[in-house]
């Protein structure tokens, strides 16, 4: 089974996202900052990230800068509430493989999720 | 007033679009049909709010600062028993649960976050220009003590709009203020008129 990792300051938002993730049948590891964030990236195994942008003490774009430079290879979804193109330039730039704006739609994280795990999306499949 | 009647109908435009954004957004939560007044634009000092009736209640209020080519503090306000409504439509909670209020706080946090991320964002979007956001911070007052708090005052003159939505379906209403900072005016106006300039 696939695990996500989700880092987000909201406890609301890491339940909204953390029921859409675990009904598509993959296991959820959650951070509430960057900095823990960084930690279990380093410490666990993890699939794929969930990352949301304004967040206090370490930032999401200080988080992917971080992953950049640590030459990570973990995929990187953006999840935020900022809607502004220059925002998600910054974010693609840095690595990001997709950006997907809140509220999030369960169709549209299925969607990015199949994508950023690719073959281990398969497996992870449960009806 | 300090706009004058161009630059007035492009920032309500530009607020409307974005207004238009956060209703999406609230939809998308609800799962029900938002509505949305024509943002309402003027000088903000000493702002009263008579409309619905929160100038005295108690409202449960998230609220963003936002920095950069722009910049001001944004509100959603929603009365209290409302607020209480919309934990329990969006979480499944109840208000006797032990973790009511904590999930209330975060709820009323993340939608004031999608919501003035959605107007503000899209103003952004519009003007071409960047703007940092603050996390959102929750606090149970009554909206005349939160503007006192927050300086909106005949001292510090500030441009105010003020957008309501209801949400029929569950009898739902609330209130979104911008308040953009006195400084950013000129900023905020140059870009309103380039954009005008595209326009023609």
């Amino acid at each position: 089974m696939s695990r996500i990792l989700i880092i987000d300051d909201s406890s609301f938002q890491r339940g909204m996202v953390r029921r859409i993730v675990q009904e598509s049948g993959y296991e959820t590891i959650e951070a509430s900052n960057g900095k823990d964030g960084l930690a279990m990236i380093d410490s666990e195994d993890i699939d794929c990230i969930l990352l949301d942008l304004v967040m206090p003490e370490m930032t999401g774009v200080e988080v992917l800068e971080q992953l950049q430079a640590q030459h990570c290879s973990v995929p990187v979804i953006v999840v935020s509430a900022d809607i502004q193109e220059s925002t998600h330039d910054i974010c693609r730039q840095l690595g990001a493989l997709s950006i997907i704006n809140k509220p999030v739609k369960k169709n549209e994280l299925n969607t990015v999720l199949t994508e950023a795990l690719g073959d281990k999306a398969e497996v992870s499949d449960v009806t | 007033m300090l706009l004058n009647i161009e630059q007035q109908k492009q920032l309500r435009q530009l607020l409307n679009a974005g207004a238009k954004v956060a209703g999406e957004s609230l939809k998308t939560m609800l799962d029900s049909n938002v509505s949305l007044s024509i943002p309402v634009i003027s000088a903000a000092s000493s702002p009263t709010d008579n409309t619905l009736g929160l100038e005295k209640a108690l409202a449960d209020i998230g609220m963003l600062y936002f920095s950069g080519d722009i910049s001001g503090r944004a509100f959603l306000l929603i009365l209290q028993d409302k607020a209480d409504e919309m934990t329990t439509l969006l979480t499944g909670e109840a208000p006797d649960d032990a973790q009511f209020h904590e999930t209330k706080k975060a709820m009323v946090s993340e939608v004031a976050n999608i919501i003035v991320n959605g107007i503000i964002g899209s103003m952004s979007n519009q003007l071409q220009k960047n703007i940092d956001f603050s996390p959102p911070h929750f606090s149970s007052e009554s909206p005349e003590v939160v503007y006192q708090q927050q300086g909106i005052s005949a001292e510090e003159l500030a441009l105010l709009a003020n957008i309501e939505f209801n949400v029929e379906e569950h009898n739902l209403e609330g209130k979104i203020i911008v308040v953009f900072d006195h400084q950013s005016f000129k900023s905020l106006m140059d870009a309103v008129d380039e954009l005008s300039l595209e326009m023609i």
